[in-house]
């Protein structure tokens, strides 16, 4: 690297280290992930506060008073020990129970017709001491039609727990009145979970979901990573161009020299700030796991690896994908001399960072299909749609080839248009920018 | 030595600067004068390797400009502009990097520079706190911190009040002693009348003028008069056959034509209390005014002051 690329680089990196802007920007950047990420369910958990009365009223007479026994047996779920627990799908079995122990099930009491009923709990809705009431029925063939009636129906885990124990009922009921014994119907009723391997040529793998975790993962942070420091270089390249400082370093450093030093030092400044975070989390994710095993035991805790060919793939093409966008966010910065000018110019160019977002679930799902091959080879779309790619099927070698060619290509090419707009365009002023405009900028 | 021959400039179809020829050597200050808009800094942009002429050649001491000659190039722009969040000392030191000066040189110069202009006790201050004379003035102590041997002054004293603008032209000079090349750009030529050797008029893009300033004020005589009085300036319009050059209530610049003066001065002499009365030779905005009227332009179009 010459020298004057070296100092740039070196100013741009420390001069952002030691801002406010980064400093907050580091501490506050996981506290909003993790705000934006657990926010939901947190939120979700506090609704669930108040126990929910919902009456039952069973035209049948066979369901209600069993329907209000299982709550007494999942009441005594609570005093099973957590520590117990080794896997997500209990856990989330016994979420669900804890849910359902929000549930307050009645039985109307007294005799009544459905209309009273009806009418009274009507009442009760109104004025919200019950949250719901359920009627139980059944049809000419003895099957039972469940009817739920509430002021709010959206509370979809109160709904499918009511109809999961009506359901299960039913068909202990069903099993009992065929002369199959208690035990083994509950046999009969006793669900099995699907394990997912992965076939990949080191072995087997288990994998729950987790390479689609890992493609989708991957590719918003590529996406984010390059919308953020995408538009740091640009405002920077702005600021330069509105402070006029930039006049004084061109007649010092060649333009591209400029551009060059800019990119990677913000680029490393980016770097460093995801190593922070990145060794943070590690920090916390081994002392975890530690807590974790201290609890439930050694081998407990949340196997997930990533292989190596996938660390090193998302590495290059996180970093390609930077070095592109950030270069031509760096053509638009330098040519423009305010944020309005900015957007218009920049939105298009956003559509090259969204569409493969946009893409990615269906390349996903189908990774060698000629619609997924192409997208992921576009230079443009690499970045998020290769990584997506390698992390759930490794592509054939000659396709990462090519994609890897076509993007060191592309670079060289937005550097060179990028420096050339960049020369004219940071001498431009009060000049309302369209890209046919740029084009010309690259003869001058 | 600067040598320009037959640079032409051209922005798709505006020509910004048309076959500019001219040249200056050492411990010269050249003044490139002409009206906003006439090329200047187009030609500016082209010694200091910004922007490249389409045709044309521009030399610097045997080399064609470009990275070499600007490590021996010191450029204060016309727009001014430093990082604002930057410590002064830092700011002054990385500019100095950039001109291949190692660090703590560019810091020990810097330092030095800041306490000849007085603000050594700002150099640990950031550079948005300082006035906008002040942070003009750590910008042309960075145009010389590398003690460049060509110097290009884009209009130098704009926005400086008559002390540090008094300050600024006996850093030109000093500059001048150093056996230094100057090139100092302005539109206000009596700004160049005092210091320069020797000058260019471009006008449109073209060098209407060129050469040594004593020389181009010979050849032009001693033909106007300017008188300094008390009284009603009307009279002035009575006179016939003179021009009045430049008008002001008390000060007044006549151009004679060829006149005698001596029927003038005792006619004004019986109107007005005559204050001063001096044979001067003409202004350069005169030379420039009607140089480039002979050459076909039409002046007012530019914003001469």
């Amino acid at each position: 690297m010459n020298r004057r690329i070296w100092i740039i680089l070196k100013r741009e990196y420390l001069s952002r280290l030691k801002s406010k802007g980064f400093i907050i920007g580091t501490i506050l950047g996981p506290v909003l992930i993790l705000g934006m990420t657990f926010l939901p369910a947190v939120l979700a958990m506090m609704t669930l506060g108040d126990a929910k009365t919902v009456y039952i009223y069973d035209q049948t007479g066979l369901y209600g008073n069993d329907l209000l026994s299982t709550q007494q047996e999942k009441a005594d779920l609570k005093s099973l020990d957590l520590r117990d627990v080794k896997n997500n799908e209990m856990a989330e079995q016994i979420a669900q129970e804890k849910t359902s122990d929000k549930l307050n099930l009645k039985i109307s009491q007294g005799e009544q017709t459905p209309e009273q009923f009806s009418a009274a709990m009507n009442d009760s809705l109104a004025n919200k001491s019950i949250y719901g009431y359920l009627l139980i029925s059944s049809d000419s063939l003895g099957k039972p039609q469940l009817t739920f009636y509430s002021t709010s129906t959206s509370d979809y885990l109160i709904l499918s727990t009511l109809e999961r124990r009506v359901n299960s009922l039913f068909r202990l009921k069903n099993l009992a009145r065929l002369g199959v014994s208690p035990e083994t119907a509950k046999e009969i009723n006793a669900t099995v979970s699907m394990k997912v391997f992965k076939v990949t040529e080191s072995g087997n793998q288990e994998d729950s979901g987790s390479s689609l975790m890992l493609a989708f993962g991957m590719g918003f942070f590529i996406y984010m990573s390059m919308f953020i420091y995408g538009s740091i270089v640009m405002q920077s390249a702005m600021e330069e161009k509105q402070s006029r400082i930039v006049e004084v370093i061109i007649s010092s450093v060649r333009p591209f020299d400029l551009l060059m030093g800019k990119i990677l030092g913000i680029g490393l400044l980016g770097l460093t700030q995801y190593l922070i975070w990145g060794l943070t989390a590690g920090l916390i994710g081994l002392y975890g796991a530690a807590m974790i095993s201290a609890f439930a035991g050694p081998g407990a805790g949340i196997g997930f690896s990533v292989p190596l060919y996938t660390i090193v793939a998302f590495i290059f093409y996180f970093i390609g994908g930077y070095l592109i966008f950030s270069t031509i966010y760096a053509a638009v910065g330098a040519s423009v001399d305010n944020m309005n000018d900015a957007q218009q110019i920049v939105t298009p160019i956003a559509f090259l960072i969204i569409i493969p977002i946009l893409m990615i679930s269906q390349v996903v799902r189908d990774p060698n299909s000629t619609l997924a091959v192409i997208l992921s080879l576009i230079p443009f779309f690499s970045p998020i749609l290769m990584t997506a790619r390698i992390a759930v099927e490794v592509p054939p070698w000659y396709e990462i080839t090519a994609s890897v060619i076509l993007m060191t290509l592309t670079f060289i090419g937005m550097v060179w248009a990028s420096a050339k707009i960049y020369r004219v365009g940071v001498l431009m002023y009060g000049k309302r920018l369209t890209f046919v405009e740029l084009i010309r900028w690259m003869k001058y | 030595m600067l040598v320009l021959t037959s640079v032409t400039k051209k922005y798709g179809s505006f020509t910004a600067v048309s076959e500019l020829s001219f040249s200056v050597s050492r411990g010269k200050i050249l003044g490139l004068l002409g009206p906003n808009g006439a090329g200047k800094t187009s030609t500016i942009r082209m010694i200091a390797n910004i922007t490249f002429p389409d045709s044309g050649s521009i030399v610097f001491d045997g080399n064609p400009v470009g990275i070499k000659t600007q490590e021996v190039m010191g450029y204060l722009p016309e727009e001014r502009g430093l990082y604002k969040r930057m410590k002064v000392i830092e700011g002054i030191q990385f500019l100095g990097e950039l001109k291949n000066m190692k660090a703590p040189d560019a810091k020990k110069r810097g330092m030095e520079l800041l306490e000849e202009f007085g603000l050594t006790d700002w150099a640990n201050h950031k550079i948005e706190a300082l006035s906008k004379g002040m942070q003009q003035k750590v910008q042309i102590l960075t145009t010389i911190l590398h003690d460049p041997d060509l110097i290009i002054l884009d209009e130098p004293l704009s926005g400086l009040d008559p002390i540090n603008a008094e300050l600024v032209n006996n850093l030109i000079l000093d500059l001048k002693k150093k056996n230094k090349i100057i090139l100092f750009s302005t539109h206000r030529m009596e700004q160049v009348e005092k210091i320069c050797d020797e000058i260019v008029l471009v006008n449109k893009g073209i060098g209407v003028l060129n050469g040594n300033l004593r020389d181009i004020k010979k050849q032009f005589g001693r033909d106007s008069v300017v008188i300094e009085f008390d009284g009603d300036i009307s009279v002035f319009d009575q006179l016939t056959g003179v021009e009045i050059a430049d008008r002001h209530p008390k000060h007044v610049e006549l151009k004679l034509n060829g006149n005698p003066i001596r029927p003038i001065i005792t006619f004004l002499n019986e109107h007005l209390d005559i204050q001063r009365i001096e044979r001067v030779e003409p202004s350069l905005k005169d030379i420039f005014i009607q140089t480039v009227t002979e050459k076909g332009f039409d002046p007012s179009e530019g914003d001469l002051v």
